[in-house]
């Protein structure tokens, strides 16, 4: 009947996505801001205008805030921007698996990546003395985020080998290995566990929860081009990523490799994961949680998920680890305990809604 | 040459000088550290502790800044400490260069578990803490009650055979060489059973009927883990060893037992009476 | 002119063509007949690349299908896959249909998006489900909103350009009689612009009455093929279905239906 309406709903619609990015890029900053600004230590903002000044050869700095310069560029600025990459690589990461599984409810942690980078973790914790002990110039803090990041790429080179059959990478195989890889990693540290005295028991137990906390510009400087390169890479499969929520024969009716873009991604995914676990620990649900959010805002193209939810990753990042640190005074808590615990009943909510809309997805 | 003498004399004044005040606000980290800080009289001095640090019982009433290795820097630049004292294994390294950075002074004592290394880690705390004759005191009393029970040590005839059990959440450790439960069984005139590894490793069963230790040594805390004494004298394994068919299980508090400390040479007697007889240990 | 020639496909050991010679022709809507294990869809699929045969080959305007640029090939021929996607991820109509136009992103020739995603969404009579979440759309509507997401990804492949071939995978699949007889109106709607349409058919009825050719498979096997009417012959049908297949004359028109006439199996006592 009505076959044609005024192009007024699309242009209302447009209007209102644009309102909500605008929102996205509004909540980042003054998360940013809040990251910078708030903290034990009480720093006005013109001091800290003062010093981000004298720290790009602006103006000189008073020597009475020598103290407070130190805070702002020696913990809060490396950890705010800890926050935004690894927040921005979990959430792109998971935005990315869910549009190349085509299930909205896949994620980093699901295929094992997050999983063979912790087990290698804490191998290194248990048995990186006897490395260190060997090899002159390797020490624990370097170890430990390049045999996470190893660990990392490990699993996902393996998964890959694994679901490959005749030229062709099937995606549920894909998914199936990742979790039984999963299941083996879990294996494997539970035995690091078992065989941990008591004090790396605790470091364990501190790095699987995750933390932003004490990571020096020299490991922020080693995983920031990884994580940087790997969310590019990600964002160019914007397209690529809409036609395989096709499916992807239909992706290759489209005129796209569909082979050569699964591997690249699962590669770009495994990069940036790795490297994020590897400096932050296991930070739960993020990139569960940020697409999910994102595409209620902003609807499913990828051109606008990728990017929206790298940012509204940092976003939530900078907020989590706001909490983190301000809780418990004057210690902190792991930031991963914070996100698991928000995350879980988010993710809740999610089935639940899902199930309410006739489980509408058969994903 | 004028000025080679007014340097030399000022890298003596500066140190003298920052000796001249003694820190007023200590945030301490570690268990024995915060020990010693209260044993020379500094208690009210301390601002801030850690976690592991449970004796004397006031200083948990202090702020707590986390556990020893995963401290958080901010928070304890805003206590505005003018010294941060700490094992040296505290960390993350990172953190305490971030403190270092802001302007704090961070000092790690030594802790090596040994007789000489309680020593040296009570005037490294009393140096650290500028009260270096209070410290010398305080070790020198330490030294002389570990030359005490070396010489109770040396009258013993026999070195009974000690397995100490650590356990947390899953299977008990058992302290290889290297621990300092190793230590505190050869102060106390004992014998660690297991010696083929160092560090803690989860206890085989036949292991430990193998090594038929004559004593079972555990913390409070562990005993209590494993649901206490009769539970333990159940497992099917350690039944067959003799020290649980002797009744020979002692447990010590976990920081008393291996924090070495300044009441290490007394837990140190006391476990040798507990080895000995209380006949042998004492003279 | 999308061509295969003695087209052979072997996969683990079985053969499910053999000698099949097929052409998909601009102006011309072709339906592909069989019952069910004929190789119809495998024909489809290597007609549409996905499936590289052992034998024969299949070329787009006289150059082999592998020799085609992929984006290039995706501008020509398009694919109605037989399962329309699943929901959950938040798409509109509107959205669906946009990822049609994906082979020409980058291209400065082609019409704005925009314009096509209208444009294909009226073409197929759907235009008024634009802003619709696909999760709510009925089979039928969502058909012909994927029928629209084809014709954009090859919207500019008509006269005078090279023209492009849409190939509908049973399109009709889980559609009622009605919305079934829709959707291939519309493909012969298209084929008036000047498209070359292949679809695979069940509904015998439809093809005789909208189909310009037709070719019959069985067990891989071209039974027949050249002109619908002389193709759809209740002989030939009947043997290569298996079952007794019979022409009716509609009453009141001279319109005729083909229908099986195979006895119920009875289930006495």
């Amino acid at each position: 009947m009505d076959d044609r309406l005024p192009a007024d709903p699309l242009r209302k619609r447009q209007r209102a996505r644009v309102r909500r990015v605008a929102l996205l890029v509004f909540l980042f900053l003054l998360a940013l801001l809040a990251g910078l600004g708030l903290g034990a230590v009480a720093i006005a903002p013109s001091d800290s205008l003062q010093i981000l000044a004298s720290r790009l050869g602006l103006t000189t700095l008073d020597p009475g805030l020598s103290r407070e310069a130190a805070v702002l560029l020696s913990i809060r600025l490396p950890r705010a921007l800890l926050a935004v990459l690894v927040g921005g690589a979990l959430a792109v990461s998971g935005a990315a698996l869910q549009g190349l599984f085509r299930n909205p409810l896949a994620d980093p942690g699901l295929i094992g990546v997050s999983g063979g980078a912790a087990t290698a973790a804490a191998a290194t914790i248990v048995y990186g003395g006897v490395v260190t002990a060997n090899v002159p110039w390797a020490t624990q803090p370097l170890l430990l985020p390049v045999a996470a990041f190893v660990g990392g790429l490990a699993v996902a080179l393996t998964l890959q080998r694994l679901a490959r059959w005749r030229g062709q990478t099937d995606v549920a195989t894909l998914l199936l290995a990742g979790i039984a890889i999963n299941a083996v990693a879990t294996a494997g540290l539970g035995l690091l566990f078992f065989i941990a005295d008591d004090q790396q028991l605790r470091d364990i137990t501190i790095w699987t929860l995750g933390s932003l906390a004490g990571r020096p510009w020299s490991e922020l400087m080693l995983a920031m081009p990884l994580i940087v390169l790997a969310v590019i890479g990600l964002l160019f499969m914007a397209r690529p990523l809409n036609a395989l929520l096709l499916g992807e024969q239909e992706a290759f009716h489209l005129g796209f490799a569909v082979e050569r873009i699964k591997r690249r991604m699962v590669l770009l995914v495994a990069l940036a994961t790795g490297a994020a676990v590897a400096v932050s620990g296991m930070i739960g649900f993020v990139g569960l949680v940020v697409p999910h959010l994102v595409r209620l805002l902003l609807g499913a193209d990828h051109r606008l998920v990728l990017p929206a939810s790298a940012v509204a990753g940092g976003t939530l990042l900078l907020l989590a680890d706001l909490g983190a640190r301000h809780v418990v005074l004057p210690a902190e808590l792991p930031i991963g305990i914070l996100t698991s615990l928000i995350g879980g009943p988010f993710f809740l909510w999610l089935l639940l809604r899902r199930r309410r809309l006739g489980a509408g997805g058969n994903a | 040459m004028k000025r080679l003498v007014s340097l030399a004399l000022l890298s003596v004044l500066v140190p003298l000088a920052a000796r001249a005040e003694p820190p007023e606000r200590i945030v301490s980290v570690g268990g024995s550290v915060t020990e010693i800080l209260y044993a020379l009289g500094q208690g009210d001095r301390v601002i801030a502790v850690d976690s592991t640090s449970l004796y004397p019982a006031e200083a948990q009433d202090l702020p707590q800044v986390g556990y020893v290795r995963a401290l958080a820097a901010e928070p304890i630049i805003a206590l505005e400490p003018d010294l941060v004292l700490a094992e040296a294994d505290a960390g993350p390294p990172a953190v305490l260069q971030q403190m270092s950075e802001a302007g704090l002074k961070v000092e790690l004592v030594p802790d090596r578990p040994s007789a000489d290394g309680v020593g040296a880690k009570v005037r490294a705390v009393a140096e650290a803490a500028g009260q270096a004759e209070r410290g010398s005191a305080l070790a020198g009393g330490v030294d002389q009650a570990f030359a005490d029970l070396a010489k109770r040590r040396d009258g013993l005839s026999s070195a009974p055979g000690v397995l100490f059990l650590l356990s947390h959440s899953g299977a008990p450790l058992a302290a290889g060489r290297g621990t300092s439960a190793d230590a505190i069984i050869r102060l106390a005139g004992g014998r660690n059973v297991m010696t083929d590894f160092a560090g803690y490793k989860p206890l085989s069963p036949e292991m430990a009927v193998l090594a038929a230790p004559d004593v079972l040594l555990l913390t409070t805390q562990g005993l209590d883990q494993i649901g206490g004494l009769s539970q333990l004298s159940q497992d099917p394994a350690l039944v067959q060893t003799p020290a649980v068919r002797d009744g020979r299980v002692y447990a010590y508090d976990a920081l008393l037992l291996l924090g070495f400390g300044p009441r290490t040479p007394e837990v140190a007697g006391q476990l040798m009476r507990d080895l000995h007889g209380e006949t042998t240990a004492a003279d | 002119m999308l061509e295969a020639r003695s087209l052979g496909v072997t996969l683990s050991g079985v053969q499910l063509l053999s000698a099949v010679d097929a052409r998909v022709t601009p102006g011309r809507l072709l339906a592909v007949l069989g019952p069910n294990g004929a190789g119809k869809s495998t024909l489809l699929k290597c007609l549409s690349g996905v499936l590289t045969p052992s034998e024969g080959a299949v070329s787009l305007d006289g150059r082999s299908l592998a020799d085609w640029p992929r984006r290039a090939l995706a501008r020509r021929r398009a694919v109605l896959p037989q399962k329309a996607p699943g929901g959950g991820f938040g798409f509109t109509a509107r959205d669906l249909v946009l990822l049609g136009r994906a082979p020409h992103a980058g291209n400065p020739e082609a019409a704005p998006d925009t314009h096509v995603v209208a444009a294909a969404l009226e073409a197929t009579d759907a235009f008024y489900l634009a802003e619709r979440d696909i999760e709510t759309l009925s089979g039928g509507e969502l058909q012909r909103v994927e029928l629209a997401r084809v014709l954009a990804q090859i919207w500019e492949a008509r006269p005078p350009a090279e023209p492009g071939y849409l190939l509908l995978d049973e399109p009709t699949a889980s559609l009622d009689l009605v919305q079934q007889a829709r959707i291939l109106t519309l493909a012969r709607r298209f084929t008036a612009i000047g498209y070359g349409v292949l679809a695979i058919v069940h509904d015998l009825t439809a093809a005789l009455e909208l189909a310009d050719d037709a070719l019959l498979l069985s067990a891989g096997r071209v039974v027949a093929a050249g002109e619908a009417a002389s193709v759809l012959q209740p002989d030939v049908l009947s043997e290569a279905y298996g079952a007794p297949l019979v022409r009716a004359r509609l009453e009141g028109s001279d319109r005729v239906a083909i229908l099986s006439a195979m006895e119920p199996p009875s289930f006495g006592a």
